[in-house]
């Protein structure tokens, strides 16, 4: 009877660690399929039926060779498929701080290779590429955290718990990585995006 | 060693049989017990070992600085470390109108070394305080703050630099933690700041309480504020200098100035608006002179303290049984600021309350899953059986698709509550969040019967992307009615949920956990059940600019205040309001004679507000900087687009003769609005890794118990120790 019970319990409890992971992939491709839609239509439909967010950006980490699609807001619900950008901050590439929050051992592991200097790339929706650069990393305690929202330059700030590779979930610390805009105007990125298309 | 041709278990046992079941029961339990520590244990270790590893090594180049009650650091150079200056002594005057205080601190420091330093000021500022003014005066020379605008303020920084000149942005990172650099202090000198600020006060069950930081305890916090558009190479070298280190700071300069004792003398000059039924203190022994005009004056009663604890002082103005108003005025230029302030009647509310028409909308969205959509349940139901018998009231569910419970708002009796709460109960989170809809039916109901008070609760997380909307479709809706959000799980968008409820002329409620859902909802519901004051309205002189427009309705605890500007100087003002079912009104005189400091900044801050609402609302952002930069600038505020910059305008020394280490051009001040940050980070770790390695534990742990066909012989080193029950053996199972 235990040997039995206990298989069954490693089990159940591998299986639901594999589809936290499955759900991080799987999330992904079905979200790929809807930003490819959206983007030929112009608006976000929700990526299936019953859905609470909708993809708003694609973030690219060229040095980490990660690509990712960013949903709308950041409830646990939402993360399990994909990094969340904060509801009420800032637009990607426009004036202001658009924060995005992801796990650190899904989505945003790849933070955990990045350097100061490293390029990030935002695609939005309306086709707009936003290049950033990592200008700071710090580790802080999440409930000391101050965030501002309001920032000079288009600025993206990443936040995810740390350390990488803890084993338990439910640390107090965050991992903020803040980017900014190259090269400043967010209208003159505008207009290059345009000139491209 | 065991008999040959027999059925398992029983048979398989030593002679002595039952206590060798025994035993062998005792080891498997104690195998499991000791297997489940081991597993804790490693769990513990891998998580703790990766967190300590890496953050000892980046703590210490991430930390920052928080010090209390003001300290001066000189930033290390080539061989001499980094010390705290000593400080000489600290002298602190607050004045307090109504529920204004403005307090000047001023600060004496040393440089003990032979050596030109430079210093990095740190004072931590009570939450909500705004530094207006910041002056540092040494060796006859003076640094004056400025509010400038942003770029001004960067180029006066950058120029100054450029040219050797002291300059230091003032910086408000985090919201109660205020740096500024001040750089190339001669060697020996003595250094005064002045810093002033303002902050608005708490008032709590009728009392009014400051606290003013006073310790100077240093304290160690890994990681700390946050700055986005620092270059990283500065970021190190603030981390060098502006990082705490224990034992590079203490010994060599704490004896010359003896932190311990650093006297400071206070005083405190309190406008109260009503007479003071006490002054207490908490902290400190302290004299309470009454003046003249009504004010009273507060000392320390051992005149010189050392600075060893913060002042805490609280006093409790004499309202009376019906809802009292003051007003306060600062008189500049030919223009009046005043405030208006109307507290709760003291003791227990009383006087009959209208009955309610209480909409109750529930998001049912997908991002309400989870504890969220429980504690949505729980507290719309709590709230449902709080309604009277002579309420109405309505449910409203929404995420894709809107729902309605009753068509129009029903009678509470016996059967409508039952009905809802079942409705209630049967809620489940699923689908998209469409969130006008429901809150154009909440605010669509029919004209209420005369003599209701109208009140709509917003239970949700408010994770909408389309704020502006739903604050335009509020403010054009609510008519005569109230709106109370009800933000619900552990991250929800706190901004939103204020604005709503200012809006909504109502009160925002923040529930974290599900244990909290009764505490806070009965605090809400019995504020609510019994208004002090509604529909008030203050006549104002024409022309007079007032925030906020409309006002909110005086509920027990918490007092209603509103900012005014205007041409002249109106002897009274007067004030209306409806208590109940009966009409309310005073008459208040405006003091022509007194000024009190404050008022006029307070007013501004509330008018820079309500144009970054207008922004919010649409307005052309073009057209309302120069409104919000003008009033910035004119009363000293460091605001979204202006800040505090401290340039020094003699020069010392030939340029470049040292750079400038810890004056960062960092990110500017993010203003004084606490809704300047963001709020509510989520979760970011998976419980993956954790279920992974308990799966593979749980599966070598099967694994070693697993039964075993008896003859297979396939470990006999197992099977030994199964039936021998003797001694202990290692089992090796990799657990």
């Amino acid at each position: 009877m235990l040997p039995r019970l206990l298989a069954a319990a490693a089990v159940a409890t591998i299986v639901a660690a594999t589809a936290i992971l499955a759900k991080a992939h799987v999330g992904q491709a079905a979200l790929e399929i809807a930003w490819r839609r959206a983007q030929s239509m112009g608006a976000a439909p929700a990526p299936w039926p019953w859905a609470d967010t909708r993809p708003v950006a694609k973030l690219r980490a060229p040095a980490q060779d990660a690509e990712m699609l960013v949903l709308s807001g950041a409830s646990g619900r939402t993360l399990a498929w994909g990094p969340g950008l904060l509801d009420g901050t800032a637009r990607p590439g426009e004036r202001g701080n658009a924060v995005v929050s992801a796990h650190r051992d899904t989505h945003f592991r790849f933070l955990a290779n990045a350097s100061i200097g490293d390029p990030l790339v935002v695609e939005r929706l309306d086709g707009v590429r936003v290049a950033y650069r990592i200008v700071a990393m710090r580790v802080a305690d999440a409930s000391r955290l101050a965030i501002p929202r309001d920032t000079d330059l288009p600025t993206l700030t990443l936040v995810t718990c740390w350390p990488f590779g803890a084993i338990a979930p439910g640390g107090p610390l965050r991992y903020v990585v803040v980017a900014e805009a190259d090269g400043g105007s967010p209208q003159r990125l505008t207009m290059a995006a345009s000139a491209r298309r | 060693m065991t008999s040959t041709a027999s059925p398992p278990a029983l048979r398989l046992l030593p002679p002595k049989g039952w206590r060798g079941l025994a035993r062998l029961a005792f080891e498997g339990l104690a195998t499991g017990v000791l297997a489940s520590l081991v597993l804790a244990l490693a769990v513990f270790i891998v998580a703790v070992g990766a967190e300590a590893a890496p953050l000892a090594a980046r703590s210490a180049a991430l930390a920052a600085a928080d010090a209390h009650g003001g300290m001066l650091r000189l930033a290390a150079t080539g061989d001499e470390p980094a010390a705290e200056a000593p400080r000489v002594a600290t002298d602190v005057r607050i004045d307090v109108a109504g529920i204004v205080a403005r307090t000047t601190v001023t600060q004496r420091f040393v440089n003990p070394t032979g050596a030109w330093r430079e210093g990095v000021y740190l004072f931590p500022l009570p939450d909500k305080a705004a530094v207006d003014h910041l002056r540092v005066e040494t060796a006859g020379r003076v640094i004056e703050g400025q509010v400038r605008e942003r770029a001004a303020a960067k180029r006066a920084y950058e120029q100054a630099k450029s040219e050797g000149r002291q300059a230091g942005l003032v910086e408000q990172e985090r919201p109660n933690l205020f740096t500024t650099s001040v750089a190339r202090l001669p060697p020996d000198a003595e250094v005064v700041v002045t810093i002033e600020f303002q902050e608005t006060l708490r008032y709590d069950a009728g009392t009014f309480r400051l606290r003013h930081p006073l310790a100077i305890t240093p304290r160690y916090v890994p990681g700390g504020h946050l700055a986005s558009s620092e270059p990283a190479a500065a970021y190190d070298r603030a981390g060098d200098e502006v990082v705490t280190d224990a034992d590079r700071i203490g010994a060599p300069f704490v004896s010359g100035g003896d932190r311990g004792i650093a006297p400071v003398t206070l005083s405190v000059t309190i406008d109260a608006g009503f007479p003071l039924a006490a002054i207490e203190s908490t902290s400190h022994a302290i004299d309470v002179d009454e003046l003249p005009d009504g004010r009273a004056r507060v000392e320390l009663a051992d005149g010189v303290v050392p600075a060893d604890r913060d002042l805490q002082l609280s006093w409790r103005p004499e309202v009376g049984a019906q809802p009292g108003a003051a007003v306060f005025t600062e008189r500049r230029d030919g223009l009046t600021h005043a405030l208006v302030m109307v507290l709760p009647p003291s003791g227990e509310p009383s006087g009959d309350a209208l009955p309610r028409e209480a909409t109750f909308i529930v998001d049912t969205s997908g991002s309400m899953s989870g504890v969220s959509i429980v504690q949505a349940r729980e507290a719309t139901q709590f709230a449902i059986a709080r309604l009277a018998p002579g309420d109405r009231f309505n449910v409203i569910e929404f995420n894709s698709r809107t729902r309605t419970l009753f068509p129009s708002p029903m009678p509470v009796d016996p059967s409508t509550i039952a009905a809802a709460q079942r409705f209630v109960a049967a809620l489940r989170a699923d689908g998209g969040t469409e969130m006008a809809p429901a809150l154009a039916a909440a605010l669509a109901t029919p004209d209420a019967l005369p003599g209701y008070a109208r009140q709509v609760f917003f239970v949700t997380d408010g994770a909408v992307g389309n704020e502006h909307e739903l604050l335009k479709l509020i403010r054009a809706r609510l008519g005569d009615r109230r709106l109370y959000t009800i933000a619900i799980g552990p991250a929800p968008n706190a901004w939103f949920m204020r604005k709503a409820a200012q809006f909504g002329r109502g009160t925002p409620t923040f529930i974290g956990d599900v244990r909290d859902v009764r505490e806070r909802m009965t605090a809400l519901f019995a504020k609510l059940e019994r208004p002090a004051l509604t529909d008030l309205v203050v006549t104002w002189p024409a022309g007079a600019e007032v925030y906020p427009a409309q006002l909110p309705d005086l509920y027990a605890g918490e007092p209603v205040l509103v900012s005014a500007s205007f041409a002249g100087s109106p002897a009274t003002l007067s004030i209306v309001g409806r208590r109940g079912r009966s009409a309310w009104g005073a008459l208040l005189p405006t003091g022509a004679g007194t000024s009190s400091e404050g008022i006029g900044a307070l007013w501004a801050r509330e008018r820079i507000s309500a144009l970054s609402d207008a922004i919010v609302e649409g307005a052309p952002e073009d057209e309302v900087r120069p409104l919000i930069v003008a009033t910035a600038l004119e009363h000293h505020l460091v605001s979204r687009y202006t800040s505090l910059v401290a340039v020094d305008v003699t020069p010392i020394e030939p340029s470049g003769a040292q750079s400038l280490r810890t004056a960062i051009p960092g990110l500017l001040p993010a203003g004084i609005d606490p809704s300047g940050f963001v709020e509510g980070l989520p979760q970011t770790a998976t419980p993956a890794p954790l279920l992974l390695l308990a799966g593979l534990v749980l599966a070598a742990l099967a694994w070693a118990v697993r039964p075993r066909r008896r003859g297979s012989g396939a470990r006999p080193h197992f099977r030994s120790w199964q039936l021998v029950s003797g001694e202990r053996v290692d089992s090796g199972n990799g657990v």
